[in-house]
């Protein structure tokens, strides 16, 4: 059979079709409840930043580890929220710590870039 | 990293597609040898039991989702066991069982030429058929029961080993197994004073007298010059034995089977005109 699988795949297209269906069914009930890693980019917000212009990457990648239900809600929702209050004007490495991440209690945050430059300058 | 668009469906990582793959191809391979039956929908069978289980699923009804999932193995079983082929397959074995057997040639047949084909390399044997009275209380084995089949390779491996000490006992059954190798006789002080009424004697013959005389097996040895056996049975000592007596023997002493019609091969046991020579234990 596995030689001819192609084969058998495009004779039984319905049948390949609903097998596939069913499988994934089967993968999704069974591994919902189970942790897993996942890798996404979370947007980069700033606050406190009213007359201040500035210049700073959009997305930062970071990779997380959580139950499988919970991960997918964190798809595009994963922020880092940035307090601009004591920054001035000029080139800054912004330290950023886990507790700046919008990530649930029962997730952990495995791995991301802990450093930061942003530029600001006042606005005009 | 998997495209962002498969998080919908909860894909994260590579891990995830293999997974799925695997489980599909799976879930394939039953499917199409489900649907071979023509006698019961099968396949149908298997798509309602995984529909229902996912639908019991989403729906969260637990309990019913957990007992399909736990019996889940149980059914597909079910549906192997009723699947036409297997039960061709169990209808042709109940009517076609055939006890293989253990034997194909005559095992007496293969002794005799094993100590034959050792006597070409001038090793002697001395073996002991058990025959009602197991051995077991009256030998030191040297190893734990063998129960091998007698055939001439394996003896001719076991009498060519470094470890095989020819003086010592190959212990047969009456079944034609090897029972035990390199065994001696267990002695005690009241065993040693009866024997040394046959002092004259050797000291293997003197044991085998004694110890035949309390049991019924039957025991010979092979001497590689004259290429003949030395027997002993109830105490009774045939030296010059030929290989082709030492066979009646075996019919006549040892109560085997009679001999098979037609035997492989040609027999090259020796023919002695000489006639054997008889005493016993007074």
């Amino acid at each position: 059979m596995a030689r001819s699988l192609p084969n058998h795949l495009l004779n039984n297209l319905s049948l390949s079709m609903l097998a596939l269906v069913l499988s994934f069914g089967i993968w999704h009930s069974l591994s919902r409840n189970s942790k897993t890693y996942a890798t996404t980019t979370a947007t980069i917000y700033f606050y406190n930043e009213s007359n201040k212009k500035i210049t700073a990457p959009e997305q930062l990648p970071v990779t997380l580890y959580g139950k499988r239900s919970e991960l997918k809600k964190l798809l595009y929702t994963t922020t880092v929220h940035i307090d601009l209050k004591n920054y001035g004007a000029g080139n800054h490495t912004v330290m950023i710590a886990k507790e700046m991440f919008n990530v649930p209690d029962d997730s952990i945050l495995i791995n991301y870039r802990p450093k930061l430059v942003i530029d600001v300058q006042p606005a005009q | 990293m998997v495209p962002q668009t498969l998080w919908s469906l909860s894909i994260f990582c590579w891990q995830d597609i293999a997974e799925i793959v695997m489980i599909f191809i799976g879930f394939l391979y039953v499917s199409y040898w489900f649907k071979k039956d023509t006698k019961k929908p099968l396949l149908t069978w298997l798509y309602g039991y995984t529909l229902l289980f996912l639908i019991t699923d989403y729906v969260h009804m637990t309990t019913l989702a957990t007992a399909l999932i736990t019996f889940a193995p149980l059914t597909f079983i079910i549906l192997i066991l009723i699947h036409k082929e297997t039960l061709q397959k169990n209808f042709i074995a109940l009517h076609a069982i055939r006890t293989p057997k253990e034997h194909e040639t005559y095992w007496p047949e293969e002794l005799v030429q094993a100590t034959l084909a050792a006597s070409n390399k001038n090793i002697g044997m001395t073996c002991i058929i058990e025959k009602n009275d197991a051995m077991a209380g009256f030998t030191d084995k040297a190893l734990e029961s063998l129960n091998v089949p007698i055939s001439k390779d394996i003896l001719q491996l076991l009498t060519t080993s470094p470890l095989y000490k020819e003086d010592q006992l190959i212990v047969i059954n009456q079944d034609g197994k090897i029972v035990s190798v390199n065994d001696s006789w267990k002695k005690n002080s009241i065993d040693l004073w009866l024997t040394k009424e046959l002092q004259e004697q050797d000291e293997w013959i003197q044991d085998a007298i004694f110890f035949t005389t309390k049991t019924d097996a039957y025991m010979f040895k092979h001497d590689p010059i004259s290429r003949t056996y030395t027997t002993i049975h109830k105490g009774k000592v045939v030296t010059h034995v030929t290989a082709q007596m030492l066979l009646h023997h075996f019919f006549s002493h040892v109560g085997l089977n009679t001999m098979p019609h037609k035997t492989k091969g040609v027999f090259y046991g020796t023919f002695s005109t000489e006639s054997s020579s008889e005493q016993s234990l007074s």
